[in-house]
């Protein structure tokens, strides 16, 4: 027995004629018990188990994503190896895994000895590489310089002066569910994702969980929609799954058009088979046969990782005909969008994926009548992960976090002026000032003004503002959406009227052009803006604005065209003395009249 | 029928399920403003002039693809859908280039009338920088996309209806226009100039080339004939330009109306087109008798002959080679009329007078240039003649008077005026065909039973009608709009095809819905033109093409008899296959 998914013995019946139907399950626990009990079986998968943990001995993981690869992570990874080859370390296994969701301390590298806590380290460089390993494989001590942290592992004995992993400040605050594989499991490997309790919500359901039975625990999950609409999930897979149709889709909306988020790039990098598996549940539940994955063209780690896992998924029967002895078939292709902004909007994603431009079309609705005028299910990556969860752990378990309406976990990106910038895994509801806390405010120096929530369909929000939970309920009760879940905090310095002039000119750039509200509203405004910033603005311009966003919201044909305008409300009704001083020919921060 | 009862501005109505918030309005007389929307064209829902207010949602849903609910609460006219409706107005203006003393549609312009409508005095906005460029490269159509309110319908029609897509939207956001692929002129692609999209523009973004200047330019000339040429569709069409009642044939006032602008000699079209007939119905008894080459698919429609060489050139040698009825009006001019009056040709300017765009590319044609000359040097549009007979006698143009056609080509059958109708020709043809097969007179010279009915574009188009003749059975068939021409030509190409004689109408509803008739043209207008032709045919005498006199005397005299070399060389022309872009 080599790999976990290997027989350990000839009385394992499983083959891939016959799939044992706890195929899955036994993989971390192999054998189990109402199978047979033999010590053997038990020992080998104890040392593949071992194995995969700690490699020949001790293991090396260095986070390669496309943040740490940014930072030198390929270079350290090389560096390593070549210190292990020259010291001769032949006990010392290498390995990659996931992003943590710390991107401003990559290079991230985790080591993890049997007998020890697995030790964090943090911006690690090439140059601190030999220093890494002199201290902490041969001297056997903690390397001071670099160490971040100790991860809280069962049956192992606390390391003193290393600080506890879920203590440090950016993750104190976290649940981590959808993210709680990330940066901790090999992405491209299997076994460590069965390890990591992979496949076991897929199986379950297949086994436990009827088609029907699904859609309820879905109903009582109040699970919404992670993408920025906040549809009801339920209501969404019931229409899908009561819709007739030769075939049906499931599409993964892994586009992340939003340039101020990354937290699904971190998914799709770090966790690609969870997506699979999740998107092969929802196929079980609504009966669909294909899926796809719609992603962004520059996410290429991330379609190279998902290609590998479709391969792996494929080969042991977790996608393609009969799955897991079930009479359900499902298979996924990777698709590439154009990789513009408004491809991520649902109904452009399905004209595109039809061959045609990427842009908005009329109803009827995509679960009855959407890609080749099929029932097609559509979802964001993060709204996807929380399926399996939800099947594992039920609904209870589910619900005691977020709010009573929206329950669960939203995972948030951070950038801006923050001292910890990354991605973070949050109870839904928790506030903007929270969010702030964890990426540690602004650095020294420097003091945040306002925060840009939700990209280009979200809004901005004042310093009084930051208590708002970030909820959507909430966030619609300050007039703007939370989008995708970014989170961008403004420096003091930032001009509200020119950074609101430059996204009202990428919105505009964006708009697909097809109705006339979302056209020459987007333009309009950007020009009226151009005319302020200039200081040929006066005031009856800032009347006309506010004219321009109210029609906008509610005459444009899609989402994008009614939730953008959100920016230049919120910055009107917000910011309004800037405005005020900028009709005088005055920049309070600088910026413009230069 | 499962009827659902809804509440339009307090007005419970009760309506079929499935039909649209608008269908539902228009149905109570409650009038909403569309742009996007062309009577059975179906619509693209861009424009947003529609929206109207639906209890329970919280933005402006738009009536036209908006489908009616059980109990749904519906305003039409509250404060927040007209401020909208304003808004979404004022925001086309700014885009707009606001020359409406200079455009045709100044009075008749959906866009104008909205900002009539809802009180729009100035614009409050920018306009655009720079003023796109105008594409009037091709000899029929100029697309001015400054004009352009972007709503789509003529990519419907080019693309859903003619199936032609030569145009589509380009570029995003505010560069967003209409155009073909890679920004190239109507010239370089393969529009075949149906004017479709003329036809079904809210504004006046697309228009034929006008030929006025030249024609003025050659009246003015004291060494030119200028003589003209006038398809039995222009009386009957243009008293709408002037306010008469749609239908009523004007025949004789435009001839007069001509005379006075300053052509010497008006001639009848339908001459032209009872000589059609006669070579047609020849070479379809030829080819018939040898059942070589079958089916015959008619040439007449300029549109459709340029259409199959692009689209379909393996398929040319089943159109008959006959040259259209203007063409062969050209020719005559150009030739037999000439030659008896001896007049130079360089100094003879023939004028064609026709609902249709396509003959303004056609007459580019080199192949069908008579000694280095064109056969036809200008072609004239319903709606340019009209601009020049008001230029002449102004709005009293119903009231001018008539005058008779000039001689030799002042008689005309029955047959040869209701040549522009769907079914037309196919009727014409038959009358002759029927006698010269069979050798016995007509008891009725009309085919009921082939006459289309006038229908929306995106509906029908197709007639399959079997005719006995004596003891054969002739399977023909009528079709009209180029996308079901394209059906057609998909049948023939796979074998399917069992038809002996096709007549091809490039325009849906035929010439009364050609690309230069008048605008705009409600369904109800198209019923009543084509029932024009149809009257007119009715009071004719001569009622078939080969028992027109002048049409024995030409035969006698110059052709010698249909099908003869001499009517080949003068009456017949080639096509060439054109090259397919995509």
């Amino acid at each position: 027995m080599k790999t976990l998914t290997d027989k350990c013995c000839s009385k394992c019946w499983d083959s891939e004629l016959q799939r044992c139907p706890v195929f899955t399950e036994c993989q971390p626990q192999r054998p189990l018990p109402h199978c047979h009990t033999d010590e053997a079986c038990i020992r080998q998968r104890e040392e593949v188990m071992n194995r995969l943990r700690y490699g020949a001995g001790t293991l090396i993981r260095v986070g390669m994503g496309t943040c740490s690869q940014q930072a030198g992570a390929s270079s350290v990874l090389g560096a390593i190896f070549i210190e292990l080859q020259r010291r001769n370390l032949s006990h010392v296994s290498l390995s990659i895994t996931g992003c943590l969701g710390n991107c401003f301390q990559e290079v991230v590298v985790s080591i993890s000895h049997p007998k020890y806590p697995t030790v964090v380290y943090a911006q690690v460089s090439e140059d601190k590489v030999p220093y890494l390993i002199s201290e902490h494989i041969e001297k056997k001590r903690i390397a001071r310089e670099l160490v971040l942290a100790q991860l809280e592992e069962p049956g192992k004995k606390p390391l003193g002066h290393v600080p506890a992993f879920k203590n440090l400040d950016f993750f104190r605050k976290q649940i981590r569910r959808v993210s709680e594989r990330c940066g901790h499991m090999d992405p491209e490997s299997l076994d460590d994702f069965l390890l990591h309790g992979g496949f076991l919500g897929l199986s379950k359901a297949i086994r436990e969980v009827k088609p029907p039975d699904m859609l309820k625990l879905l109903k009582e999950s109040k699970l919404k929609g992670r993408g920025g609409s906040g549809e009801d999930v339920a209501d969404k897979w019931a229409h899908v799954a009561a819709a007739d149709g030769e075939e049906k889709y499931v599409i993964c909306n892994a586009h992340e058009g939003d340039p101020a988020s990354f937290k699904d790039r971190r998914l799709l990098e770090s966790d690609p088979l969870g997506v699979i598996e999740a998107m092969t549940l929802a196929g079980y539940t609504v009966g669909a046969g294909k899926g796809v994955i719609f992603l962004n063209p520059e996410y290429e780690l991330a379609k190279k990782r998902l290609e590998l896992a479709i391969t792996k998924a494929r080969a042991f029967n977790y996608l393609g005909k009969e799955i897991l002895g079930s009479n359900f078939s499902f298979d996924i292709e990777i698709r590439l969008s154009p990789g513009d902004y408004l491809s991520g909007e649902e109904t452009s994603l399905v004209t595109f994926l039809e061959g045609k431009a990427g842009v908005r079309r009329v109803p009827p609705p995509l679960t009855s009548h959407g890609l080749w005028n099929l029932p097609t299910l559509i979802h964001n990556v993060e709204t996807f992960l929380n399926i399996p969860l939800l099947v594992v752990k039920g609904v209870d378990w589910f619900r005691e976090q977020g709010t009573g309406n929206s329950p669960g976990t939203r995972c948030w990106t951070l950038s801006g002026c923050l001292q910890r910038r990354g991605t973070v895994e949050v109870p839904i509801g928790v506030s903007i000032q929270d969010l702030l806390d964890m990426g540690g405010g602004a650095p020294p120096g420097k003091k945040i003004k306002a925060v840009h929530v939700g990209g280009y369909v979200g809004g901005y929000l004042p310093e009084g503002l930051f208590q708002t939970p970030s909820d959507d309920a909430s966030m619609k009760k300050s007039g703007i959406s939370s989008g995708i879940g970014s989170l961008v905090a403004l420096e003091e310095t930032t001009c509200m009227v020119h950074k609101t002039w430059q996204d009202a000119l990428f919105t505009a750039k964006e708009e697909c052009g097809q109705c006339t509200p979302g056209r020459e509203g987007s333009y309009q405004i950007s020009r009226f803006l151009e005319k302020i910033c200039q200081g040929r603005g006066v005031r009856s311009d800032l009347q006309k604005l506010k004219e321009i966003a109210s029609h906008m919201r509610e005459a444009s044909m899609c989402t994008y065209g009614r939730l953008s305008p959100g920016l230049i409300a919120s910055s009107l009704e917000y910011f309004h003395a800037e405005y005020e001083e900028h009709l005088q020919k005055h920049c309070p921060a600088g910026v413009c009249f230069k | 029928m499962d009827l659902i009862s809804i509440l339009i501005d307090n007005r419970e109505i009760q309506i079929p399920r499935g039909i649209t918030v608008l269908e539902a309005a228009e149905s109570l007389d409650i009038k909403i403003p569309a742009l996007c929307v062309s009577p059975g064209w179906g619509t693209s829902g861009f424009c947003r002039s529609c929206v109207v207010e639906v209890e329970g949602e919280d933005y402006l849903p738009i009536a036209c693809s908006l489908p009616v609910q059980e109990g749904m609460i519906i305003k039409t006219n509250s404060p927040r859908v007209l401020e909208s409706r304003r808004l979404t107005v004022e925001l086309l203006l700014a885009r707009h280039t606001m020359d409406c003393a200079i455009c045709y549609r100044n009075g008749k312009c959906s866009l104008q009338d909205l900002a009539n409508t809802y009180g729009i005095k100035e614009s409050r906005f920018f306009t655009r920088e720079k003023p796109l460029e105008i594409d009037d490269k091709s000899p029929a159509i100029v697309h001015n996309p400054n004009r352009c309110i972007l709503c789509g319908l003529c990519v419907q029609a080019c693309c859903d209806i003619q199936t032609v897509s030569v145009i589509d939207f380009a570029h995003r956001g505010f560069d967003r226009m209409v155009e073909p692929a890679f920004g190239q002129s109507l010239d370089e692609v393969e529009c075949v100039a149906c004017g479709q999209c003329i036809q079904i523009c809210p504004v006046e973004s697309f228009y034929e080339k006008s030929e006025i200047d030249k024609v003025r330019e050659a009246l003015r000339d004291p060494h030119k004939e200028v003589v003209a040429f006038l398809s039995p569709s222009v009386p009957i069409s243009i008293g709408e330009e002037f306010g008469t009642e749609p239908g009523k044939s004007l025949s004789g006032e435009v001839i007069k109306a001509l005379k006075m602008a300053g052509f010497k000699k008006v001639f009848d079209t339908a001459l032209g087109a009872d000589l059609v007939i006669m070579e047609e119905a020849y070479e379809l008894l030829t080819r018939w008798n040898s059942g070589k080459n079958l089916p015959l698919i008619t040439s007449c429609s300029p549109e459709w002959v340029k259409f199959i060489e692009h689209f379909y050139p393996e398929l040319l040698p089943h159109l008959c080679s006959t040259k259209s009825p203007q063409q062969i009006m050209g020719t005559l001019a150009k030739t037999y009329f000439a030659e008896s009056t001896e007049i130079d040709l360089k100094n003879l300017f023939t004028v064609s007078i026709t609902p249709c765009t396509a003959e303004k590319f056609e007459r580019t044609r080199p192949e069908l240039n008579i000694q280095g000359f064109p056969g036809v040097d200008a072609c004239l549009t319903i709606k340019e003649v009209a601009r020049l007979i008001r230029m002449t006698v102004g709005d009293s143009f119903p009231d001018v008077g008539t005058e008779e056609f000039d001689q030799p080509f002042e008689v005309s059958s029955g047959a040869g005026v209701i040549f522009g109708a769907t079914g037309g020709v196919m009727e014409g043809v038959l009358r002759t065909l029927y006698e010269l097969k069979v050798g016995k007179k007509l008891k009725s010279v009309v085919f009921e039973n082939i006459r289309e009915e006038v229908r929306t574009s995106y509906s029908g188009g197709l007639r399959e009608v079997e005719v006995q003749m004596g003891n054969g059975t002739l399977q023909v068939a009528v079709v009209h709009g180029l996308g079901n021409a394209r059906r057609i030509l998909e049948a023939l190409r796979s074998g399917k095809s069992r038809y002996h004689f096709i007549e091809v109408k490039g325009c849906p509803n035929g010439c009364a819905q050609g690309g230069g008739q008048p605008i705009p043209a409600t369904l109800e207008v198209i019923q009543a033109r084509k029932r024009g032709l149809y009257l007119e045919d009715e009071k004719r005498e001569i009622r078939k093409a080969h028992e027109n006199p002048r049409i024995k005397e030409l035969y006698e005299k110059f052709f010698k008899k249909p099908a003869s070399p001499t009517a080949r060389k003068f009456l017949h022309t080639e096509f060439t296959p054109r090259e397919h872009y995509l």
